[in-house]
């Protein structure tokens, strides 16, 4: 690396050890020579490197410094990051902060740790939500605009479902997110979110993203998210064996046998754990 | 086969009855680019400050701080929760339930926290001055106003040495004593102060320390300097009487707790190894996020004195103290059956604690020490138990809290009486040298006691609570009534217990009772009115 590199990095991690309790120094070495020298590279030779070299080794020190990125392992490969900012910071930046105008990359990774840290502060599905759709993110100037198209969706007042059919359902495994999962008691934390507690360990939580035509998927583990009550009345369905009533309608739900428990969403979704399975059957309808 | 209905209760009429909240994906966006992230005039990045952590966290982050990264110290003496016992015998272990603490560390951590005096004391190299030394640090001063600010006790240590002097030109040009002025010296003032080798300090110099650490100010020609809010750290190699000048009694009882320097563990090793490959000391690494400016430890310890002690918690504390300083054989006045009546008459527990006493002597615990434990030391132990709830986010003051500290608040202050039947079985006799744990081992016994005499007490408590509750508006004969029941009382109370320490405090208890119903139906009926 060029000695530029050095001295701010150098400098940089000096300045994280002086200021953080929780200094991890070997941590922000292998990231400032990871993904901070692949950014490095881009940037080498245009006007304000150092600038923005500076202004992203500063932001890395406080990520260190503040615990956000202890969970990124050697590899911080996509999909294993802990957050949307380990995301911005570790992925995006690297690689596409260079195309950006020269003038307006401090800008760009001010806004991007202003809206990391903001996901940080708020519910933890909101986070897992930004990261699990972070990979079609692809411009750094974008990233707001972005955010408002992902997050309105998922944070709009849900339209009231029909309950009258078609209906469809869709069978999620909780096991690749966490192995021994065992879905226990289920609500709503938000319009089209749902949050699993662990049966075997109450402890544990897993977060359900409801989208319609298939769309439902897990958002990972996170802490006990605040319940979300939705005015109104739920659908007036039952389940029994494997079978959901949804007044005169009867939808089948393959593979289960006995039902452990069941929530709602007047969106028109009906999520459905089983007694002896880490399964969730979800039940939608327009 | 079990059957679901759709759970209707659970929407709309939640049990933690949140309701709905409409939120913009736009608006939010925008409020987190309003974040502490900015851009300068300059177009340079500006981060602001993180939000303060809470006090107690960050005397948590402090520690966690010290015990990784500049004091390997994996002995976790200071222990909180039910234990699994593992072994047997000399092998026996204890493994907690929850995370136990290095006393070497929390407590100088609780004396910044609490503003109170800390003596460390071991052998040299075993960090007694780093640890000091990283709570003046965090206390804000730099590493170059701690290493000068250090007192070093030596034999040739002078007043002048300690508190300043008048510059010799102001002494020579004046010509009354308000003219002169005194220098001195800086440390007096500083929030931590810290004494090196405090034993070695000449007698009468340890004087001038004693005025500074118990009246808080220090006067030289006629002028006087104040010390401010602070906390001490004192160090000694050997505080048994190995310095080089005996430490006054009065300077001793000012300190409120002991720790000691805890040995090296092997463990440490790779520490050391990159200590000495990067050249630095973990005295030169204090995080800027750690330091606590003087209106934060201020806060922190109002914080601290506001966790609540709760009755049973204080009574449980009495039960114990109020054993110590009993001695049956002292005299025959309950008013003087105490340690400090033998002493005033130059005998020791050691003379009187025999056959002759009736009272068991493994039992009761009054055999065990030599003296009580004075108020200060109560107040001490009091203060540094809700520091330590504070710190451990308690919201009050538990058993647990005192039981934690007592060992060290009365280490030095709780002599054993050597020649006690309990330390003469051989599995005790180990805790003559190892007070802390001897201090556990009363503590636990006392609360056994205190459990077992809680049903006789309880009589006792009413009575207590009714005279606390006030006379306002009492005719003389409810006052009277009142008195009888204590009168009574007293005499159930000896008719039924052995004449011990618990029951000695109980009667001292009624007695003031009783005389504090006399005094007031003497100043309601002063020509002396019927009885």
């Amino acid at each position: 690396m060029s000695e530029v590199f050095d001295r701010i990095i150098g400098h940089s991690a000096g300045d994280g050890r002086r200021r953080h309790a929780g200094w991890d120094a070997g941590l922000f070495d292998r990231l400032a020579r990871g993904p901070g020298a692949s950014l490095w590279g881009r940037l080498e030779g245009q006007p304000h490197a150092e600038a923005t070299l500076e202004a992203y080794a500063a932001l890395l020190v406080e990520a260190v410094g503040s615990g956000y990125l202890d969970q990124v392992g050697d590899d911080h490969e996509p999909g294993r990051l802990p957050n949307f900012l380990a995301f911005a910071l570790l992925e995006l930046a690297p690689e596409a902060l260079a195309a950006e105008p020269a003038a307006q990359r401090v800008g760009h990774l001010a806004a991007l740790w202003n809206l990391g840290e903001g996901l940080l502060s708020g519910p933890a599905w909101l986070d897992r939500y930004a990261l699990a759709c972070a990979g079609r993110l692809r411009r750094v100037g974008g990233a707001g605009e972005f955010l408002v198209e992902v997050l309105g969706p998922a944070l709009a007042p849900a339209e009231p479902a029909a309950w009258s059919g078609p209906f469809a359902v869709a069978v999620l495994d909780a096991r690749p997110v966490l192995e021994d999962f065992l879905p226990g008691e289920m609500y709503l934390a938000a319009p089209r979110v749902v949050c699993i507690a662990d049966r075997r360990d109450p402890a544990h939580h897993v977060g359900l993203l409801l989208g319609h035509d298939g769309g439902s998927r897990l958002l990972g583990t996170s802490p006990p998210l605040a319940r979300y009550v939705e005015e109104g009345l739920p659908p007036a369905a039952t389940v029994s064996g494997g079978l959901a009533r949804v007044g005169s309608h009867r939808v089948e739900l393959s593979m289960l046998e006995e039902p452990h428990r069941v929530a709602a969403a007047r969106a028109g979704f009906m999520v459905v754990s089983a007694v002896d399975s880490q399964r969730l059957w979800i039940v939608e309808t327009p | 086969m079990r059957q679901y209905e759709s759970p209707r209760p659970r929407l709309g009429a939640a049990p933690d009855g949140l309701k709905g909240e409409i939120v913009q994906a736009s608006d939010l966006v925008q409020s987190w680019l309003r974040g502490r992230a900015e851009l300068t005039p300059t177009g340079a990045l500006r981060l602001a400050s993180q939000e303060a952590p809470p006090l107690a966290e960050k005397f948590r982050r402090a520690y966690r701080w010290i015990a990784e990264k500049a004091i390997h110290a994996p002995y976790r003496d200071i222990e909180f929760g039910t234990s699994l016992v593992v072994g047997r015998g000399e092998g026996r272990v204890e493994l907690r339930r929850e995370a136990g603490y290095c006393s070497f560390i929390l407590l100088p951590l609780l004396t910044l926290l609490a503003s109170r005096r800390l003596l460390i004391v071991g052998a040299p190299g075993r960090g007694k001055t780093t640890v000091a030394t990283l709570m003046a640090l965090l206390a804000g001063s730099t590493p170059e106003e701690v290493r000068r600010s250090i007192q070093h006790g030596h034999p040739q240590l002078t007043l002048a040495d300690l508190l300043g002097s008048p510059l010799p030109g102001v002494l020579v040009g004046a010509r009354e004593a308000a003219d002169v002025r005194v220098a001195w010296r800086g440390w007096i003032t500083r929030r931590v102060k810290i004494i090196d080798e405090y034993n070695r300090i000449p007698t009468k110099t340890q004087s001038a320390l004693l005025s500074l650490m118990a009246e808080g100010y220090a006067e030289m020609y006629e002028q006087v300097v104040q010390c401010g809010r602070s906390s001490w750290f004192l160090t000694a190699n050997d505080d048994g009487g190995g310095g080089t000048f005996p430490v006054i009694e009065a300077l001793k009882d000012r300190i409120d707790l002991v720790v000691r320097g805890t040995p090296f563990h092997a463990s440490g090793l790779d520490a050391l190894v990159e200590r000495v490959a990067s050249a630095r000391s973990p005295e030169e690494a204090v995080p800027t996020e750690l330091v606590f400016a003087p209106a934060e430890l201020d806060e922190a310890d109002r914080q601290a004195r506001a966790v609540p002690v709760p009755p049973e918690v204080r009574d449980a504390l009495g039960f114990l103290l109020g054993q110590l300083d009993f001695c049956r054989r002292a005299s025959d006045r309950p008013e003087f059956q105490n340690k400090d009546t033998l002493h005033l008459a130059g005998r020791r527990v050691g003379h009187v604690c025999t056959e002759d006493c009736p009272l068991d002597k493994h039992t009761n615990l009054c055999a065990q020490t030599e003296n009580g434990v004075s108020a200060r030391a109560y107040q001490a132990l009091i203060h540094l138990a809700q520091a330590l709830a504070f710190f451990r986010g308690r919201p009050a003051v538990g058993i647990d809290d005192l039981r934690a500290l007592a060992p060290w608040v009365l280490h030095e202050k709780l002599r054993p009486n050597p020649h006690a039947a309990f330390f003469q079985k051989p599995e005790n006799q180990s805790l003559l040298a190892d007070r802390a744990s001897w201090v556990v081992q009363l503590f636990d016994k006392a609360l056994d006691q205190h459990a077992a005499y809680q049903p006789g007490r309880r009589a006792i408590a009413e009575l207590r609570d009714e005279a606390e509750a006030g006379l306002a508006g009492l005719a003389p004969a409810a006052v009277r009534a009142r008195q009888e029941r204590v009168r009574r009382q007293i005499e159930e109370l000896l008719r039924k217990n052995e004449y011990n320490g618990p029951t000695h405090a109980d009667l001292i208890l009624l007695k003031a009772l009783h005389d504090g119903y006399q005094d007031h139906l003497d100043r309601a009926e002063p020509a002396g009115g019927a009885r």
